[in-house]
């Protein structure tokens, strides 16, 4: 039987204002700066320079007074996994070249195994970080400005930005109380006998068994977003001729991490590319 | 009768305005709010059916929302689910072959495409039957195109053999489930919408 809370994994990081520097720069900067690790991220394919993709963002951590350590919170549910397809990547490697470590008559660990099962392991850490780093310094209200912004250029390529912002902002919204549904749901038909087990291999029976859980919630939810739509339709709200309350401005020094950021993402891609080979 | 408005002030027609937007307010949110239970549906594991391979091979139905975004609201909606799903998937990915967009990413919006192309030739006859072919049209583009781009990049960790076990096993069982999932949700809502509207909700919370 499914565990019955939730909310416990679906939080969408924790925004602490600390009021350090990285949480005052403008929402766009900090959308940069994920993107700019991302994009290093891609072409960084050494265990060596993931790691020190993770320490930077570390490092950042610190800049901003967030706790490096509960950015990588996150890994502990995720181990169990992790351990398993570890275990199953060293047991099940076919025949691969590069020397191996031990030997047990069929099965052999490889270095090379070992080390792409490193390099796993620093990527997901890596992106853990950079992303809990993310929620942390972006309040609510800026995650959906910030897309919106960072996107805005685009927009004279005839990308709807800003209906593509607003889109991810009733998205991320929507989380909680979808999350909430789907909590009531599987209460309600639990108090009812009902029970979601897969009951064996006939698809339609599964698929059946899974109906009172699914099309409820996907109906209620449904019915929330029309509501949503009169609402904000009755407040004339409209995709043209918007201000906004908040406006954001640049702070002082923000341009030189702006300039510091793209620096950093040539100068990562290039690392990247040049020492793939070298560095383990 | 007057306005009532300053000269400096602006009319703004309201009716004008609605419709200069480029895409309808309605398929926006409803694009979010159906992304959103894609990536509830994943994020809570309530998305992953248990199934006979063990963990990591469960059949997987967050690919429903992207179809019925698809089927009851149009290819532009299919379209926008799918990317959430697809740039979820990407965030709750574990284990490093869903990083990159071209397997995660890029599939999931063709699925929403896919569905609703599957869907039009019976929209107007025969709703129900176009929801089932759109959820296993759209389950099995997922699953080709995932698969598909995992054996051809990743071929170290996925071989084409792998691919396609894991694609027959799972990819029918999916198609079959999607297919019942979607046609539900769409008779209970074209049923709905056609009783006149949001009756259900509104009666409840008051």
């Amino acid at each position: 039987m499914k565990t019955l809370e939730f909310f416990a994994n679906v939080s969408i990081g924790q925004y602490i204002d600390s009021g350090s520097f990285v949480h005052r720069l403008t929402p766009a900067t900090k959308f940069f700066g994920i993107v700019v690790f991302f994009i290093v991220m891609f072409a960084t394919t050494n265990v060596t320079g993931t790691i020190l993709l993770g320490l930077c963002v570390l490092a950042a951590a610190l800049f901003a007074r967030v706790n490096p350590l509960f950015l990588l919170r996150g890994i502990k549910p995720a181990l169990p996994f992790l351990i398993i397809l570890s275990i199953l990547t060293l047991v099940f490697q076919s025949g691969s070249a590069g020397p191996a470590l031990i030997s047990l008559g069929p099965l052999s660990i490889h270095v090379a195994t070992i080390l792409a099962l490193l390099l796993l392991f620093a990527r997901f850490a890596a992106v853990l970080a950079a992303i809990g780093l993310l929620t942390s310094v972006t309040a609510e209200q800026e995650i959906a400005h910030g897309i919106e912004d960072f996107l805005a250029p685009l927009g004279r390529f005839g990308f709807p930005s800003h209906e593509f912002s607003l889109m991810i902002s009733v998205a991320l919204r929507f989380v909680p109380i979808v999350t909430g549904e789907l909590e009531s749901i599987v209460k309600a038909q639990a108090s009812r006998g009902g029970d979601f087990g897969a009951s064996g291999i006939n698809p339609i029976r599964k698929a059946r068994s899974y109906l009172p859980l699914f099309v409820p919630l996907v109906v209620r939810t449904l019915e929330r977003a029309e509501l949503l739509v009169e609402a904000m339709e009755a407040r004339c709200y409209t995709g043209d001729e918007r201000t906004r309350y908040t406006i954001y401005e640049m702070i002082r020094g923000e341009a030189l991490v702006r300039l510091g950021l793209t620096l950093f993402m040539v100068a990562g891609v290039a690392f990247g590319l040049v020492f793939a080979k070298t560095l383990p | 009768m007057t306005s009532g408005l300053a000269s400096t002030e602006r009319r703004i027609p309201a009716m004008e305005v609605l419709m200069a937007s480029r895409i309808p307010l309605r398929k926006i949110v409803i694009a979010g709010a159906l992304g959103a239970v894609a990536i509830v549906l994943g994020a809570t594991r309530i998305g992953f059916i248990p199934w006979v391979l063990g963990p990591g091979f469960e059949l997987t139905v967050m690919a429903v929302p992207v179809i019925i975004g698809a089927v009851l609201e149009g290819p532009v909606v299919g379209l926008a689910v799918g990317a959430i799903f697809g740039a979820f998937s990407m965030i709750q990915d574990t284990s490093g072959l869903f990083k990159n967009p071209l397997t995660a990413l890029l599939p999931r919006m063709l699925v929403g495409v896919v569905a609703w192309l599957a869907y039009i030739p019976f929209a107007k006859r025969f709703p129900r039957v176009g929801a089932a072919v759109a959820g296993v049209a759209g389950s099995l583009t997922n699953t080709v195109l995932v698969l598909g781009s995992l054996a051809l990049l990743y071929p170290k960790a996925v071989s084409f053999d792998l691919a396609v076990k894991v694609g027959i096993t799972n990819g029918f069982m999916e198609a079959a489930i999607a297919a019942v999932l979607t046609v539900a949700v769409v008779a209970l809502w074209l049923g709905i919408e056609k009783k006149g509207g949001t009756a259900r909700l509104a009666d409840e919370e008051k």
